[in-house]
């Protein structure tokens, strides 16, 4: 049963799934009823070739979305990551890749663990800083490191990142009107320049990184289960994006220099700690005291020298100010680590110590 | 071998099919996509890798879709939405609700601007970009796609008739601004 071609409008016509469909793909079939129909039909000609000139405008309207391009190599990597994705998830009877929703993301997040492997990182189908960038408003500028050495880029606010191979940033068109805002998935180490009206903030993973200026490093690889953030100079601040769930509390840590935060992606929490290589702190040269400590020492009392350790390195070491105020210290510290460092000064007054929260605190010792 | 074999072999574990099924569909997919999502390349070709990835997973719990192209666009569509929803703020054009004021007469800004077009096929592309973000998909559903109204309305979580609806808004509007700019231009001979 045909609908009654004859009365129809031009618009009905482009309203019509067979008429269209003929337009777009014709067939044998569809060729030979319209010829009929036409022929049977010539006062409504004029009217079918109106919807068909219709068709054609609204087609050549849609030229650039037709010829949307995308180069073959585009199409042959995504081909390769999903193969490889597959591959993961063939000889797993439940796939992992699962479905949408909340309550299964967080069955298949157990289903991973259970298994041991961290696969639940490397197969999350969307990376976080990609979810980041869609809800953009606006464009953004985008860097990619595909080369193997590290990239240095300099910012509209001439903050430098130097980018991490196999890593990437994004900033938005708006960038420096409110505040700095930056996505990063991978590693990079930013030096920021002083604006405290302008906040710099970096997003990665699930952290938010929040900086007045300063240097600090962020990696936060899609398929690592940990973000680390370690801080060179200044202070930064370092948030949960958002919290998954109804605690809606943001919590954060505050890191000093040559202090990390550890964020464990699957238990949701924090780990603050000194970094493995605690660097001497650059300081502005302006400050009372210009240079960094010599660290060589000649019978100086080890409160001294304690104190040019804190200053150096920006950490705060806690320790028993009366017990050690009588000891002292020669040698030339000077090209050790700061662990070895530490290591002699305990080891000339018979003392231990442990890092505690991104603290040194030195346990016992004495000298009489 | 057509689509539908393909797609029965690719549930059956063949590989080769499943890739045909990729090659055949990747471009009208990606598009898609990316008129949905523009600003983001990347998020959606992760989406479409989701959907594949997905659909190899499922292979055998499927049924064969009478019309593959429309299966998979739809799949990725529900894709991109629900990672965009999940998200505090979503992306407000898709949300955009359409209750778009029928425009009586074509307003002087789009005449200019398809005045300094250069040619036709350039003011006809200026034109379907400034209707309401739906009716274009559903321009572009029915006209590049080849999708039926029917599939149309599933795809847009509307019923067939406002499916139709939204592409007749987008022809009546065009049909009027062929009329009143034609006396300038000359676009079309018939009017």
């Amino acid at each position: 049963m045909y609908p009654a071609y004859d009365t129809f409008t031009v618009t009905d016509f482009l309203l019509d799934d067979a008429f269209v469909d003929h337009q777009l793909a014709p067939t044998d079939q569809s060729n030979q009823f319209w010829t009929e129909w036409l022929a049977a039909h010539p006062h409504r000609r004029a009217i079918w070739q109106q919807a068909e000139q219709l068709v054609r405008a609204i087609e050549q309207g849609l030229y650039d979305y037709a010829h949307t391009q995308l180069s073959d190599d585009t199409v042959q990597h995504l081909l390769s990551r999903i193969r490889q994705t597959n591959a993961y998830s063939t000889p797993v009877p439940e796939p992992i890749v699962r479905p949408l929703r909340r309550a299964r993301w967080l069955a298949a997040a157990s289903v991973a663990l259970l298994l041991g492997a961290g696969l639940w990182w490397f197969t999350r189908p969307v990376s976080i800083y990609n979810e980041q960038l869609a809800t953009l408003d606006t464009a953004f500028t985008e860097y990619a490191n595909t080369a193997g050495v590290t990239q240095k880029i300099t910012l509209p606010d001439q903050s430098t990142v130097v980018l991490a191979p196999d890593s990437r940033v994004s900033y938005p068109r708006t960038f420096g009107q409110k505040n700095r805002t930056i996505y990063l998935t991978g590693e990079a180490t930013f030096a920021v320049t002083k604006n405290a009206d302008k906040p710099f903030l970096v997003y990665a993973n699930e952290l938010v990184t929040k900086v007045l200026g300063t240097r600090f490093l962020v990696r936060a690889y899609t398929g690592e289960s940990s973000v680390h953030v370690q801080v060179q100079s200044g202070q930064v601040a370092v948030y949960r994006d958002k919290v998954v769930g109804t605690t809606n509390k943001q919590h954060g840590v505050l890191l000093m220099p040559n202090q990390q935060v550890v964020f464990n992606r699957q238990s949701d929490q924090f780990i603050k700690q000194l970094v493995d290589l605690p660097q001497v702190v650059v300081r502005p040269p302006s400050r009372e005291r210009s240079a960094a400590p010599a660290f060589t020492y000649s019978d100086t009392p080890i409160p001294q020298v304690i104190q040019d350790l804190q200053d150096a390195y920006g950490i705060d070491i806690r320790y028993n100010k009366e017990a050690l105020s009588n000891c002292q210290l020669t040698a030339s510290l000077q090209n050790e680590p700061f662990a070895s460092k530490l290591r002699i000064i305990c080891a000339t007054v018979g003392a231990t110590y442990d890092m505690v929260d991104g603290q040194i605190v030195i346990n016992g010792g004495s000298c009489l | 071998m057509n689509e539908q074999q393909l797609w029965q072999a690719f549930q059956a574990g063949d590989e080769g099919a499943y890739t045909q099924l990729y090659q055949l569909h990747i471009k009208a997919m990606y598009r898609y996509g990316m008129s949905l999502v523009a600003v983001s390349e990347s998020f959606v070709l992760d989406c479409i890798h989701d959907v594949f990835t997905e659909l190899w997973a499922k292979r055998e719990r499927l049924s064969t879709p009478d019309n593959i192209r429309y299966y998979l666009l739809r799949s990725l569509k529900n894709r991109i939405m629900h990672l965009l929803e999940r998200k505090e703020r979503p992306l407000t054009p898709l949300l955009e609700t359409d209750y778009e004021t029928l425009w009586a007469e074509p307003d002087t800004e789009l005449l200019d601007a398809l005045e300094t077009a250069d040619n036709q096929q350039q003011r006809l592309q200026r034109f379907i970009a400034q209707l309401p973000p739906r009716q274009q998909e559903a321009l572009k559903l029915r006209f590049v796609e080849n999708m039926n109204y029917d599939q149309i309305g599933a795809i847009l979580a509307v019923n067939q008739q406002s499916a139709k609806n939204l592409v007749f808004r987008a022809i009546e509007k065009l049909r009027r601004l062929i009329i009143s700019v034609s006396l300038i231009f000359q676009l079309f001979f018939w009017v």
